[in-house]
């Protein structure tokens, strides 16, 4: 009882946070803007997301999925943005 | 469970929204790359919301195929801008 309201918990606000940068990739201004909005809260929800399904899953080869999908998130998301960035900022994107 | 599911897809399906009108609308290549990214970011989501629904993860390889696909999709339309321009 208390692991599923935890669980709850976790998930809610890891699809807010999601709903937020989907908010933030429209409303912004710049592509360095969006970037931003793209980058950290999704990176954060999938955290939650996967910290709150692997309470309640069952098995331990979902849990391993579960954190094997947390961490190639917090490898590549941020070496993505910053490839992405650099490049758009190379091709005079910057204003 | 199921309600708390429920919600939580209301949500990742109004993000994805959003960022669907930000892949038609944006101006740039990198807006497009960002918008394709965080859409598949969503559907991670959604595999994830799902896994905790019913309790088993079947589905959970799909979402890490989905990290690591999502992550060379952008490294490449990135050297492609970096080669082409904006």
């Amino acid at each position: 009882m208390i692991g599923t309201i935890i669980a709850a918990t976790l998930l809610l606000s890891g699809c807010f946070l999601a709903m937020l940068a989907g908010v933030g990739i429209l409303r912004l201004q710049d592509v360095f803007g969006r970037l931003h909005a793209a980058t950290k809260p999704s990176a954060l929800g999938v955290l939650l997301v996967c910290i709150g399904a692997a309470v309640v899953v069952n098995g331990l080869e979902a849990r391993t999925q579960l954190a094997a999908v947390v961490l190639l998130q917090f490898f590549t998301s941020p070496v993505g943005a910053h490839l992405l960035g650099r490049s758009s900022y190379e091709a005079g994107l910057m204003r | 469970m199921n309600v708390v599911a429920v919600i939580c897809f209301v949500f990742l399906c109004i993000g994805a929204l959003f960022t669907t009108v930000r892949l038609v609308l944006g101006p740039s290549l990198a807006d497009r790359v960002v918008a394709s990214d965080m859409l598949l970011t969503f559907l991670a989501l959604a595999i994830g919301v799902q896994a905790a629904r019913t309790g088993d993860g079947l589905y959970l390889g799909v979402m890490v195929v989905i990290a690591l696909v999502g992550f060379l999709g952008t490294a490449l339309v990135a050297r492609l801008i970096e080669r082409r321009g904006g």
